[in-house]
């Protein structure tokens, strides 16, 4: 009798010990969700200026940038001039933009297009209606 | 009878704790070497960086490999060619480059001044004013990288 319990000890642990193992699933594909980030920033734009702002998209998935003001330096009222907004690569000492419009400011998204996985950046434009230093306030999503 | 009765049951708790090892086909274990390629692309960067200031220059790696940086020219008004000038490598991040690497480079000091293995991206080359500067520096930059 006290050899069985002997035994029985052992076997006891062993139990705990491997009872793990038939409860681990095989690994299959995994699915990953998708959040966009909401992001912006101003530029300070001089006449002919641009500027670019890069970010990182860590899943692909939908982009989206609006211009949503345009005030010009030390003041606060609107102005309502195009500006060019781009969705580009970094490279050089600028944006290389693949895609562009020219737009006035508006509070929808008014480029929008999806990114793969990298670094993107966004560049704003003056085309040649800004007079003054201005400051545009640009808004942005992405995955 | 009571010796028999523990026996079974301690056979039985063996078979139900391992019994999903007999399935387990062996693990093997793959070592693998990434490949590094060599600097094959070169960019010259021109630039010139004010006093306190900094610029980058941004470029994309192709495949996993090496990447040399060398601040090969410094020059511009009261600035001597062996002023001692800041050198980074790092990623483009909002109007920056967020650099992971910084050296203070001069033309006097061996080539490449930066020099590591870097998987495919987006990367930025940084010069900044250590300091050193009264007027602002003009500058050639060499990136190779794959």
């Amino acid at each position: 009798m006290k050899a069985l319990r002997i035994l029985i000890v052992p076997l006891a642990l062993l139990t705990g010990a491997c009872g793990s193992d038939s409860a681990t699933a095989p690994s299959s594909a995994t699915s990953t969700t998708s959040t966009a980030g909401y992001e912006g920033f101003e530029a300070t734009l001089d006449q002919r200026g641009s500027s670019f702002f890069s970010f990182n998209v860590t899943a692909a998935g939908a982009a989206g940038v609006m211009l949503a003001s345009i005030v010009r330096q030390g003041q606060f009222t609107p102005l309502a001039v195009h500006l060019r907004v781009g969705l580009g690569i970094p490279a050089g000492e600028g944006c290389s933009i693949t895609e562009s419009v020219d737009v006035l400011p508006a509070l929808t998204p008014q480029l929008t297009t999806t990114l793969p996985v990298g670094i993107h950046c966004i560049s704003v434009e003056d085309i040649g209606e800004v007079t003054s230093t201005v400051i545009a306030a640009i808004r942005f999503t992405h995955t | 009878m009571t010796n028999q009765r523990f026996l079974a049951i301690a056979l039985s708790l063996l078979a139900t704790a391992c019994g999903s090892n007999a399935a387990t086909a062996p693990s093997t274990t793959t070592t693998t070497t990434p490949t590094v390629a060599g600097a094959s692309i070169e960019e010259t960067w021109e630039g010139s960086v004010p006093v306190g200031g900094s610029k980058f220059y941004s470029f994309t790696i192709n495949e996993n490999g090496t990447l040399n940086v060398s601040l090969t020219v410094v020059g511009g008004q009261f600035v001597p060619s062996t002023v001692t000038l800041g050198l980074g490598v790092g990623q483009p991040a909002g109007m920056e480059c967020t650099t992971t690497t910084t050296v203070n480079a001069s033309t006097q000091l061996g080539m490449p001044h930066i020099t590591g293995t870097y998987a495919p991206g987006v990367y930025c080359v940084k010069v900044y004013d250590v300091g050193n500067l009264f007027s602002d520096a003009s500058f050639t930059v060499s990136i190779a990288h794959s």
